[in-house]
């Protein structure tokens, strides 16, 4: 019997060992949100595994579904289990506040990439955001960004009323005409910047106006800068700790609740991953809070499916938010989790993973602005850059498609030579499709049945950094107009657009008003109901006594007869 | 050492403390600390304070009232049927009944939703109706299950007997044969009513999260990492099983007592 147990004690000993042997310094554990990275699925680049095989390594790589969960899992493991977290800005923000994490150390040697290709705005973006208490410290030296984008409404335009000039408004989802064709986000702060921004809406419209009185345009720094400081301050909860904020910010989370109470009515419900296959599906919902990367997957969806879609952020005001890469206190392989940042912070990857889940990367540079235009339309042409069938490139101020068999790609041959491209010169004698792109005495048109149309280009110098040989403009396609600004908003979207910071000391009252708003309901007929089955029990319980009281006095009186 | 049969509840008790014991003693500690982990009465407070959390529990019982009732009405007739030899004469039709319960719930929910709304019943404006659907759904298998067995276990000359002495149907249904299965009832509709009670996925996937039930309520708060009010309204929950064990166990034995009178 003895010699039963050494075995055993020896088995899981062995097996111990075993499993040490493994955490060697070859694995990086990484902590990303579900379906976050292109990862090979659809004839996409598997991005993991082709870092494993890079440097030699092995990825282990988890899951979550939001930033709660990541929180609440972060904090039951111990320290040093992983390599790598992504979070949004706001949980950032909380857990480097908590002391979570490290800072990162010497960004232009350890993780050139984004060093050099990163959105100068959008790090500038980081830069302003504040994740300390004590020390002077922004976000941007703690994270490496990853993805970013807004939170706005997508819709089917053939049901909603939409009017090209005037965008959306937020009350559209409070309008009893679209009654059970919406959902929201079950997600708390989510709902919460809906009721927000639609409880100050009428405020932001008469600010919007006096603005505009104040600056003659709405298409200006002055403009946008103000309305920018105006919808962020409804966000941030005042925290100087004075009666008089506190007041303000508890009033700010009551008009919360009421509007999103309101709102409840109005709602088809809420949904957490559903809403962006559901809204292209078409028979549930018709409109659909949702972020943008989500909405290009949609819309794109849809496109395949012949149907359209659209995606706003309505004029009163959205939401934009950063994910970005941690380094948790503690790790084990921060060399490795420095070379993953880096290598996903590659031009190349970037794109690739931009093309599968559809999110804008923080990285800009050549590479990413090729990908980018030559999916949603025609730019300058760079000779450095590959092309591939379809693509569209302006040369000497002419339009040319690449015009080659779809598994190839051209590189290093000008299209005035017209070897794989063809001109898309504008010639009269020929029949185009609608609204297809053509050039002529150097401006580009859509072809319409009208005649020509001039295309506006959709300028991204306030995201991109300057570019070698080209201009930063994109001729979009007709179709492609919505998706190319659902990607890349334009100034004026993200002026409209304010971070939702943590909630700080607020975060438990939003808690409860979440609670309270999903848990809202008539309760008259429940409380009715409840009183009726308790009589019901209560009479029963009666009914019950009495027989069995009367059964005793009749088995008495009989048992009294028989001892007669 | 010599081998004695009670080793053989080794594996179970470990099991047991394990996943049940050392668990609960989590809920009583989180239920009465506050986040700094200090004794507190602070989410008592908390929770008999705001209307709400209250309401969530009164919802909740509600829909399970309803949906014990629902299951007994349909599921007792099913299983009368099953049980008969007269009606039923292979045991494929029982299968019938059970199978649902082979396919995980979490699927057969979902595919619920989508059929509910494709026959017309939208998930987002009938929510309570579609909610109660899919709790009766699912939990009607629940029922037939110790209903049939019970049953099975009546004498059908019992039943020839109460109509030899003058009863109609009706007597027959009420002063025999459901005294007669009382004990099966019970443990039908506790079998239904408890996890009724705590049940949150059936109704997220089927009201689109508009019908909030006690156990997504307790979701909610742990999502939100507010572990401690969390423990405190699944202590809460936790009792209110308890009386509702000890309702159904004090009935039974007093039916017990009744069928020897």
């Amino acid at each position: 019997m003895k010699k039963k147990y050494i075995l055993l004690i020896l088995l899981t000993l062995l097996t111990c060992s075993c499993t040490k042997k493994d955490q060697s310094n070859n694995v990086l554990v990484i902590y990303n949100v579900e379906d976050y990275i292109s990862n090979g699925e659809d004839d996409s680049v598997d991005l993991i595994k082709e870092f494993e095989e890079t440097y030699d390594c092995e990825v282990k790589y988890y899951t979550y579904d939001t930033n709660e969960t990541m929180y609440n899992q972060f904090k039951l493991q111990k320290q040093g289990t992983y390599d790598l977290v992504l979070g949004s800005e706001y949980i950032c923000q909380k857990m480097i506040k908590e002391g979570l994490m490290d800072p990162i150390d010497n960004m232009e040697l350890n993780i050139p990439n984004y060093y050099q290709n990163c959105s100068p705005s959008l790090r500038q973006k980081l830069q302003s955001m504040d994740c300390s208490n004590e020390t002077i410290a922004n976000l941007d030296q703690y994270v490496v960004g990853y993805m970013w984008g807004t939170l706005g409404i997508i819709f089917d335009p053939s049901v909603i009323e939409y009017d090209e000039l005037e965008g959306l408004s937020w009350d559209v989802i409070y309008d009893k005409k679209y009654a059970n064709l919406t959902s929201l986000k079950n997600s708390m702060r989510d709902a919460y910047d809906a009721g927000l921004l639609h409880g100050y809406a009428s405020q932001t419209r008469s600010i919007q106006d006096s603005l505009l009185v104040k600056y003659g345009t709405k298409y200006c720094d002055g403009y946008r800068s103000e309305l920018n400081a105006y919808i962020q301050d409804l966000f941030d909860f005042k925290l100087d700790g004075s009666d008089e904020s506190e007041k303000e910010n508890l009033a700010k989370i009551a008009l919360v609740k009421e509007e999103l109470c309101k709102l409840k009515d109005n709602l088809f419900g809420w949904e957490t991953d559903s809403g962006k296959n559901d809204i292209v599906e078409g028979s549930k919902i018709k409109m659909n809070l949702a972020y943008s990367g989500d909405a290009v997957y949609s819309i794109s969806l849809a496109k395949e499916l012949g149907k359209e879609l659209m995606y706003i952020v309505p004029n009163e005001g959205g939401n934009i938010w950063y994910d970005a890469w941690m380094l948790p206190k503690g790790s084990k392989n921060r060399d490795l989790a420095y070379k993953f940042l880096n290598f996903v912070s590659d031009s190349t990857n970037a794109s690739s993973n931009m093309d599968y889940i559809g999110y804008t990367p923080f990285i800009v540079g050549e590479e990413m602005f090729t990908t980018t235009s030559s999916y949603y339309g025609a730019s300058d042409f760079d000779i450095n850059q590959t092309y591939y069938s379809g693509d569209h490139v302006i040369y000497n101020n002419v339009l040319y498609m690449c015009d080659i068999s779809e598994d190839e790609e051209i590189t290093n041959v000008y299209p005035n030579t017209l070897e794989g491209y063809i001109s898309k010169e504008y010639d009269s004698s020929i029949e185009y499709e609608e609204y297809e792109l053509v050039s002529k005495d150097s401006e580009i048109y859509y072809v319409t049945s009208e005649g020509l149309e001039i295309v506006n280009p959709y300028d991204l110098s306030h995201i991109y950094s300057e570019l070698e040989n080209r201009d930063r403009l994109i001729y979009p396609y007709y179709e492609s107009i919505n998706s190319l600004e659902t990607q890349y908003p334009s100034l004026d979207v993200m002026a409209r657009c304010g971070v939702m910071n943590d909630y700080g000391i607020y975060n438990e009252n939003v808690i409860i008003m979440w609670g309270q708003v999903k848990a809202y309901i008539n309760m008259t007929p429940f409380y009715i109901i409840l009183i009726i089955v308790l009589t019901a029990i209560l009479t029963l319980l009666a009914y019950y006594i009495i027989h069995k009281k009367k059964s005793a006095r009749y088995r008495r009186y009989k048992q009294e007869n028989r001892g007669k | 050492m010599k081998f004695k049969r009670k080793f053989l509840a080794i594996p179970y008790v470990i099991f047991l403390v394990g996943f049940v014991i050392i668990p609960v003693l989590f809920i009583f500690y989180y239920a009465f600390t506050n986040k700094a982990g200090q004794f507190s009465f602070e989410n008592v407070e908390k929770f008999f304070s705001d209307e709400t959390n209250i309401n969530v529990l009164l919802i909740s019982l509600v829909y399970a009232i309803f949906n014990t009732l629902i299951c007994l009405l349909l599921g007792y007739p099913i299983a009368y049927i099953l049980a008969n030899k007269k009606y039923n004469r292979s045991p494929i039709l029982y299968m019938l009944f059970i199978m649902p319960t082979w396919i995980n719930f979490v699927i057969r929910t979902s595919a619920t939703r989508d059929l509910l709304n494709w026959i017309g019943i939208s998930t987002g404006s009938m929510s309570s109706i579609t909610t109660m659907i899919g709790l009766v759904y699912n939990y009607l298998p629940f029922v037939i299950l110790p209903l049939y067995t019970t049953m099975l276990k009546i004498d059908t000359y019992q039943l020839e007997a109460s109509y030899d002495l003058g009863a109609n149907k009706s007597t027959t249904l009420f002063k025999v044969l459901i005294p007669m299965t009382l004990p099966g009832i019970i443990s039908a509709a506790t079998m239904v009513f408890m996890p009724t009670l705590s049940s949150y996925v059936i109704s997220d996937i089927l009201s689109e999260f508009n019908v909030v039930l006690f156990g997504s309520y307790i979701d909610l708060y742990f999502n939100q990492a507010n572990w401690n009010f969390g423990s405190f309204m699944a202590f809460i929950m936790l009792c209110l099983i308890l009386v509702s064990v000890l309702i159904s166990r004090k009935s039974e034995k007093g039916n017990e007592g009744g069928s020897v009178l």
